[in-house]
């Protein structure tokens, strides 16, 4: 306990400078907290308005007026037809003209279908691998013949172009 | 001058300088952090942001619309000026009280392409009333439900209205649709045109944006 009877005032640096560290971890913890605030908003407005454009994709395609409706992928009363849907998943020209007749422009979009009895789930051929997608599901129903309506759920996924 | 300060014996020297360096210190990180949280423009850049997603948001609504609807938006009222831009692809709003930058422009892609009629420019048609008319004057028919187009016409229809907003949305990339108060009224309209088929009715959906109060 020398350093208290020092008159020198050279101790006085050795307990101010720790002082000083202190603060300024202090201070550069809140000066990240305040910068992770700004970027989680960001990202979650991103996320946000992702997912809404998700919905609305399926929700338009999936009307009495849309165009998959136009093509008799959805029938009467929102049905999928699986024979059709099976029809349109490979063929990548088709699904390019349904995307541009849509009408939604800014984005591209694939459908995947799953149902009851179909081994494998059904995904449209354009489906990326590599992008940041966002996706909107339903339940459907899924015509596979006269006789035969199963229960299913229809998912879309959706990419900026 | 190491030396002289070591020998110092009152210390007053080094006491000062770790003082300043302190000040010095706390005061930059003190500056850095008012001016991210309260002097920075990211806020009233999502403010912008959030209104011209709620708009876009609104119009995609309509757009799902199953049935004719018009639906008046009043942009919301803030306690500062904010000009609103719309063009067929995007709608954009811009506010001049930036301290960073003079001007913040919050941006929202739409994902349909609206009919967007600015009450100021006289064009053929303004709202769905006047685009009944107008295909009535050139068709025959309204295209009401109960006066719908033949169906062999439909592609003809369905031509002119997309050159139509083709022609008009490079109009409107150049001068877009301004709104500068938010007590003025913008109308949304969902409105169908319908063709005669064989044992039914096929129907085509579109949305009209305009000023035009009945």
């Amino acid at each position: 306990m020398s350093f208290i009877k020092d008159e020198r005032g050279i101790s006085e640096e050795f307990t101010s400078l720790p002082a000083l560290t202190v603060v300024m971890i202090g201070f550069a913890i809140f000066f990240v907290l305040i910068a992770n605030v700004y970027s989680a908003y960001n990202e979650r407005v991103e996320s946000i308005d992702k997912h809404e454009a998700s919905n609305f994709v399926l929700e338009k395609i999936m009307s009495a007026d849309g165009y998959l409706a136009k093509e008799g992928i959805v029938r009467e009363g929102g049905i999928i037809d699986a024979s059709k849907f099976n029809e349109t998943k490979g063929d990548e020209k088709r699904i390019s003209e349904i995307i541009e007749k849509s009408g939604i422009k800014g984005i591209e979009f694939g459908l995947k279908l799953k149902y009851e009895g179909c081994k494998e789930q059904l995904e449209w051929c354009n489906i990326p691998s590599s992008k940041d997608t966002a996706a909107a599901s339903k339940q459907v129903a899924v015509y596979i013949n006269e006789a035969k309506t199963v229960p299913g759920v229809l998912t879309v996924l959706v990419w900026e172009v | 001058m190491s030396k002289s300060l070591l020998l110092d014996n009152r210390g007053i020297i080094s006491w000062l300088l770790s003082q300043i360096a302190l000040l010095l210190a706390a005061g930059i990180l003190i500056g850095a952090i008012a001016g991210l949280t309260f002097y920075n423009d990211w806020q009233k850049q999502a403010e912008a942001k959030a209104i011209a997603s709620h708009f876009a948001s609104f119009v995609e609504t309509m757009d799902l619309k199953e049935f004719p609807e018009k639906m008046t938006y009043l942009f919301p009222e803030k306690s500062y000026y904010y000009k609103v831009k719309i063009s067929t692809d995007y709608v954009s709003v811009t506010r001049e009280d930036g301290t960073i930058k003079n001007k913040i422009i919050g941006r929202e892609e739409l994902l349909i392409q609206p009919y967007i009629r600015p009450i100021e420019r006289k064009w053929s048609w303004n709202d769905s009333k006047e685009l009944h008319d107008f295909l009535m004057d050139k068709y025959g028919h309204s295209g009401y439900i109960d006066d719908p187009i033949p169906m062999d016409e439909k592609s003809d229809v369905l031509e002119y209205l997309k050159n139509e907003l083709s022609d008009k949305s490079k109009e409107l990339a150049k001068e877009p649709l301004i709104m500068e108060n938010p007590n003025e009224p913008l109308f949304i309209e969902k409105a169908f045109i319908y063709f005669k088929k064989d044992g039914g009715l096929d129907r085509e959906g579109i949305v009209i944006i305009h000023q035009k109060e009945e």
